[in-house]
């Protein structure tokens, strides 16, 4: 119950967040009185992580394992806001390392969905984007046939820096420090890490 | 001068720490002072026929199956403190140069075996235990898996088991659970084994009776996934503690597990020997029990398994089926949890 009660919370809390960039956009737009262009930009990236879990109900200590991930990602964008972006991404997580009393945190493999918002900041040439959401993922124990679920919020800074290509306007290359936390059973897990990529617009006049 | 923000410090302090946390070159020796295995054999039972004879509940190899797991847990990090079988494996010679003779496999001699591991341990809730057995596996009339003690099988020409006897998954589950150590690794090579098996909050996409012509075969994680992904996310949610106990079985909780008369031991038990020097897949010098049990599944699907899938033979079977309508192919299964213990220590 009381676990309910917390995700009920969570899921709360991440939703007003995503809700605040939608609601500023449209007020935003209903005061200038401006239709702001909607386009989309997809892209792809690769991450290093750390991924550090602890489990305090069964009294385990808080263990680090390096991880990797690759994601597809499309976002609507409205001028500078971000309503929404979706990746879906292919993450890989290696075993921790081993605590005095030979206990470790398994490799998990698997599939994540996050949905996302946020905000760009001009930066002269360059944008920074804040992006903040929620994910949910399905994993296996690498080596074993054990499939599980689990949801976490996810943030990411992200640095777009605009390359010229005659054949693909609009072309940027993305650097970014992806942040996750996980709620795996009584397990909590925590991912940062670099990621790198490019994105490019999609459609007619989306050029950024 | 700018001040780097305090988040950002305690950020980087709390990965770095993180990163290196973990303890790394623990030698064998130094871990067997807080790792307690109890090894337990059984390939004679109480009935009059020899080990091994026709029309007989006895077994071949589970006694040697004892025999050399002790042999080498003793030399990879534990303190084999219990070695129970019976057969003609007899005496093996430890790493400290003593001849440790087998003591018979009862259902009491099991109980005060692993009810005594709390001696051992003492008040150190960091200390592990092993519990090994290889032998007969059965199901009881409540359908629970049970595992089936020497004394468990009556000394007349029948060759009937006595119910009463045997050991069911919660009674070895009520048996460990006494102890006070957080760490329990539970490994079975018998029938029906994989009803001792708690995934937790997994769903496991590996059938209880693996097999084209009986379960199915094991379904991918996609598969498995959004097939379950909502009862799966509901047991995220839900939040309960990894199992107890890390089990890993030779076989589902519908089948039964095989000796091997090419390797002379159990065909699962081969394979989680070998483990010990082939399951070391980054060369840490640790294999972990999912390493070993990964490394074991590999091999009984690719070598054992097959042997009859891709073999005429196992179409002829399919068509005579024998009694017991069983396909000699199986899986070994593992238990759920985020948590994974070391089984063996190369260092």
């Amino acid at each position: 119950m009381r676990s309910n009660c917390r995700t009920a919370k969570i899921i709360a809390v991440c939703l007003l967040l995503g809700a605040l960039p939608i609601l500023a956009f449209a007020q935003e737009a209903k005061a200038t009185r401006v239709s702001t262009p909607l386009s989309f930009r997809a892209d792809f990236s690769a991450a290093g992580l750390v991924v550090p879990s602890e489990n305090d109900l069964d009294g385990r200590p808080l263990l680090a394992a390096a991880g990797l991930s690759l994601g597809l990602g499309v976002e609507l964008r409205a001028g500078q806001w971000i309503p929404l972006r979706s990746q879906l991404s292919y993450y890989s997580t290696g075993r921790s390392a081993i605590d005095e009393s030979l206990f470790l945190y398994r490799a998990f493999l698997g599939w994540r969905w996050a949905l996302e918002t946020g905000y760009g900041f001009k930066l002269g040439k360059l944008e920074l984007d804040l992006l903040g959401g929620g994910a949910i993922s399905a994993s296996e124990y690498a080596g074993t046939a054990l499939v599980s679920a689990y949801y976490s919020i996810v943030a990411e800074p992200r640095l777009l820096i605009p390359v010229q290509l005659k054949k693909v306007p609009g072309f940027a290359i993305t650097a970014s420090i992806p942040f996750e936390y996980m709620w795996r059973g009584s397990t909590r897990t925590f991912a940062a890490g670099l990621a790198a990529g490019v994105s490019i617009p999609l459609g007619k006049g989306a050029a950024k | 001068m700018r001040k780097v923000p305090t988040i950002t410090i305690c950020l980087a302090a709390a990965l770095a720490g993180a990163a290196l946390s973990g303890c790394s070159n623990i030698t064998a020796s130094e871990a067997a002072k807080n790792r307690y295995a109890i090894v337990i054999g059984i390939a004679q039972y109480d009935t009059y026929y020899a080990e091994g004879a026709n029309g007989s509940p006895n077994l071949t190899y589970p006694d040697e199956d004892a025999k050399d797991m002790a042999k080498l847990l003793d030399s990879k990090g534990w303190n084999v403190v219990s070695y129970l079988a019976n057969g003609d494996a007899g005496a093996y010679t430890n790493s400290n140069g003593e001849t440790v003779s087998p003591i018979s496999a009862t259902r009491d001699n099991i109980y005060n075996a692993i009810s005594g591991l709390s001696t051992y341990i003492g008040s150190n809730t960091n200390a592990t235990v092993l519990v090994y057995y290889s032998g007969h596996g059965d199901l009881n009339t409540n359908g629970e898996a049970c595992i089936i003690p020497k004394d468990a099988c009556s000394d007349t020409a029948s060759v009937s088991f006595n119910e009463s006897l045997y050991i069911s998954a919660a009674k070895v589950s009520e048996w460990l659970g006494a102890l006070s150590c957080k760490n329990k690794i539970l490994i079975l090579d018998s029938c029906y084994s994989g009803g001792f098996v708690d995934t937790g909050s997994s769903t496991d996409a590996i059938p209880s009776s693996y097999g084209i012509l009986e379960g199915g075969t094991e379904a991918s994680l996609l598969e498995a996934a959004l097939g379950n992904f909502g009862t799966l996310l509901q047991n995220s949610i839900a939040a309960n503690g990894d199992p107890d106990v890390l089990t890993i079985t030779a076989a589902g909780s519908k089948e039964y597990s095989y000796d091997d008369s090419g390797h002379a031991h159990g065909a699962f038990t081969y394979y989680l020997l070998q483990a010990a020097s082939s399951a070391d897949s980054d060369g840490d010098g640790y294999v972990t029990a999912t390493e070993a049990y990964a490394y074991a599944k590999k091999k009984i699907k690719s070598v054992w398994d097959a042997n009859y899938t891709n073999n005429l033979s196992y179409w002829q079977w399919y068509l005579n089926l024998d009694s017991t309508n069983q396909v000699p192919d199986f899986m070994p299964h593992i238990s759920g949890g985020t948590g994974d213990l070391v089984l063996y220590v190369n260092n």
